[in-house]
């Protein structure tokens, strides 16, 4: 193993936004739904979006929600991963820890039905 | 590396074309500038008036404004026909109040008296905020009759849960798009109004603008202007933190708020009100706490037991030092006293307890007292749908194994006295590292009963203190009829050329030295630097001498690092505008406090309300007296006053 580049460090803490490449089709939609530009479109068309600004992410995660392909993930930074307890067996896990538990409550918000934005 | 951009490579074209110095020329009647919940629904009602609007953000509207990822309660809705008190109760309850978390003035009366009617006005836009699928059917925080859900308070019922709060601001969009008197321009930063003279204190006539995709140049031309920036006041905490890591998600204001408002304001010759309070703030720290994943017993998480590490039940007790014995009295008033001006109930955490081992660090946010409606509500009604909290909180901690049925989630963990602290916000952690300079603005610019400033043409909108979103859009929504009504009766004023010109080159400046060696300056360096005068010259403490010293600094960085300060592209020029515009806020702070320092030395205005504006240079004084809202010319009944301001619109609905 030799490989060493001459890099600048990177340029927030943390990605923010990560893009599964496999799954995004290039449509763009999440870039319409950030307020800070941290995620833009990519210069050639039908490409996955760019996070070019994690620095400026707000983590409000508009950008989550507009993706059709689930092919978005907000990545928050390790001090906001805090531990939560199981009360029945007293168990302590660390949201997105290494020991989390699998998923048990699946319930949907309690909501409406979202209007179409066109754009 | 993941997709982190390989900065090694030549890097990729600006995704848009470029467009710098392209002028696109608008006409229109009212400009709303900034469209959050606020400005949205000025847009919607002055289209309504049948004149034309132009509704201008610079982010999607849909999503924009601090709002736009979400709003899970409508508080302050005094007016929703069930509340405990009427508006005008409210207003003498408040001015009796021990805590004055929001100034009893015409600007409070007018937010809480339209909530209601704002409110029926997002549910005709197709937000269904009532419990339609009765779900909750015999919980105490809902009216069986009009399946309407309380928060906070289940007797007073002030404060409704917003069912599909989340997309509030896409139903407001959508709304916007069905007028067809409205023109939505997104993406669009406005930069400085435009005055009929190019001279500050005269009638506005438009205002400039670039786009932050192509960076083209804006001038509109409008017979009035809607400041809806956080402009009448501010809800917004990031407006005023200076601080130097800027964003991340421990903030819960909207990063964009920055302050153009105010500056613009301020250069056009507005009045302002005074600023007292100054400072470190704990709750806008850079990648603090998640907000609302901590549990914050004193506002969404309310009610919640708040247990230490070994079980141990923190007792919960109200403002007046009352212990609540049961969940549904952590719910309901306090009786026999006044429950306006005073905090929810909260835990009691005995910082004694913590030192001596009683208590074991750390505390934990505990569901399980509450009943399975209660616990629904809270974390899939109120998480679900809060700003930034529905994919932060809610799908995150979901997906990553906590179940709220049975899981209780961490507390920070700090200075055991931090946590008593008479009430604070203990869950948002202690202040951080970098310290994060505020100042706690309930007031901003002046504004008259129909909400415009003193500058002619010039209304103002927007939440004041804690109320967000219910008083953005009541305000909002009043100022877009009081905008229409002056646009119908008044001319259209002769935009000057010069100004135009002059704001146009200092808009591309930044662009235009890219390529200029001297031109070495960041926006974040700028930013950087400009929170230092701040955090040091107007923090805790303050003295004239320090005004000066700071005002002397600001205006030395103005003319020199901003005179160097690069954009390479749209995107970093709208940020080095934001500093510019912040550079500003910084002088209006630092003038306010200058002049609070003038006044307590000359001893007078005690009784009065300190105006101040900014002239040629100058700092004007002068004082307006106590309440002037409720004395002549203007009647001393706030119901007289409100219903008067909306005579004409009452009949123009009633001749449909």
């Amino acid at each position: 193993m030799d490989r060493a580049y001459l890099v600048p460090n990177p340029i927030a803490p943390c990605e923010a936004i990560y893009v599964d490449y496999e799954k995004c089709v290039g449509c763009n939609l999440c870039t319409k739904q950030c307020r800070t530009q941290t995620i833009m479109p990519n210069p050639e068309i039908g490409k996955p979006p760019i996070v070019i600004y994690p620095d400026e992410c707000w983590f409000c995660g508009c950008c989550i929600e507009a993706c059709k392909h689930d092919a978005l993930k907000m990545r928050y930074p390790i001090n906001q991963r805090l531990f939560f307890k199981r009360k029945t067996t007293g168990e302590v896990f660390r949201i997105d820890g290494p020991d989390a538990p699998p998923q048990s409550y699946f319930k949907p918000t309690v909501t409406c039905e979202k209007p179409i934005i066109k754009k | 590396m993941s997709n982190h951009i390989n900065y090694g490579s030549i890097p990729p074209k600006w995704p848009f074309p470029v467009k710098y110095d392209e002028e696109n020329r608008i006409e229109t009647d009212v400009l709303v500038i900034g469209a959050g919940i606020a400005g949205s629904m000025a847009g919607l009602m002055a289209a309504r008036r049948g004149v034309k609007v132009a509704v201008v953000d610079k982010a999607p509207i849909d999503i924009s404004g601090s709002g736009g990822a979400g709003l899970d309660h409508y508080g302050g809705c005094i007016s929703n026909p069930d509340c405990g008190f009427t508006p005008e109760e409210y207003m003498e309850l408040l001015k009796n109040a021990k805590v004055k978390f929001r100034p009893p003035d015409h600007r409070a009366y007018i937010q809480m008296k339209g909530a209601w009617d704002n409110l029926l006005e997002l549910e005709k836009l197709g937000l269904k905020f009532r419990d339609e699928e009765d779900e909750f059917v015999g919980a105490p925080f809902r009216d069986d009759k009009t399946k309407i859900m309380y928060a906070y308070d289940y007797k007073n019922k002030d404060t409704i849960k917003l069912r599909g709060g989340a997309d509030i601001k896409a139903f407001m969009r959508a709304g916007l798009t069905k007028e067809k008197n409205a023109t939505l321009y997104e993406r669009v930063m406005i930069t400085n109004l435009l005055t009929e003279d190019g001279r500050p204190g005269t009638r506005i006539v438009g205002a400039t603008g670039i786009n932050e995709e192509t960076g083209e140049f804006y001038i509109f031309s409008a017979k009035c202007a809607i400041l809806c920036t956080a402009g009448l006041s501010l809800q917004a905490t990031s407006t005023w933190t200076f601080n130097s890591e800027m964003f991340a998600n421990g903030y819960r204001a909207d990063p964009r708020v920055t302050g153009e408002g105010f500056a613009m304001a301020w250069k056009a010759g507005a009045e302002f009100l005074p600023e007292e309070q100054f400072g470190q703030s704990i709750n806008t720290g850079p990648f603090g706490w998640p907000w609302y994943g901590v549990g914050n017993p004193d506002n969404t998480w309310h009610g919640v037991n708040i247990v230490d590490d070994n079980g141990k039940e923190m007792p919960y007790r109200n403002s007046y030092g009352d212990e609540l014995s049961t969940v549904l009295d952590r719910f309901m008033p306090s009786e026999g006293k006044s429950n306006v001006g005073v905090l929810h109930p909260v835990p009691f955490i005995d910082a004694k307890k913590i030192e001596s081992g009683e208590y074991v660090l750390p505390l934990w946010a505990d569901l399980s007292a509450f009943s399975d409606d209660e616990r629904r509500s809270l974390w899939g009604l109120m998480v679900g749908n809060e700003g930034r909290t529905r994919t932060a909180i809610y799908d995150y901690f979901n997906k990553a194994g906590f179940n709220p049925d049975t899981d209780m989630l961490q507390c920070p963990v700090m200075t055991p006295y931090n946590f008593q602290n008479d009430f604070k916000d203990w869950y948002q952690g202690e202040a951080h590292i970098c310290k994060a300079w505020k100042a706690d603005t309930l007031k901003g610019v002046i504004t008259d009963w129909n909400q415009m400033t003193s500058i002619e043409g010039l209304f103002a909108a927007g939440s004041e203190s804690d109320q967000g979103g219910a008083a953005a859009g009541s305000s909002g929504g009043y100022s877009g009829n009081r905008a229409a009504e002056y646009a119908i009766k008044t001319p259209r004023g002769k935009i000057s050329e010069e100004q135009v010109a002059a704001e146009k080159k200092r808009v591309y400046a930044p662009v235009k030295r890219m390529d200029d060696p001297k031109a070495n300056v960041s926006w974040k360096e700028l930013w950087m630097g400009l929170n230092r005068v701040m955090q040091q010259d107007c923090g805790e403490f303050r003295s004239p001498e320090l005004c000066e010293h700071g005002i002397k600094w600001l205006d030395s960085i103005k003319k020199h690092e901003m005179q160097m300060t690069y954009a390479r592209n749209p995107h970093e020029l709208s940020r080095v505008l934001e500093c510019e515009s912040r550079v500003t806020t910084g002088e209006i702070y630092l003038n306010l406090c200058k002049a609070n320092f003038r006044a307590a030395e000359q001893n007078i205005g005690k009784d009065k309300i300190m105006l101040n504006k900014f002239i040629d240079g100058e700092l004007i004084t002068t004082y307006k007296e106590a309440e002037w809202w409720l004395k002549p010319p203007c009647s001393s009944s706030y119901l007289e006053n409100y219903t008067n301001c909306r005579a004409l619109e009452k009949e123009e609905k009633q001749n449909g």
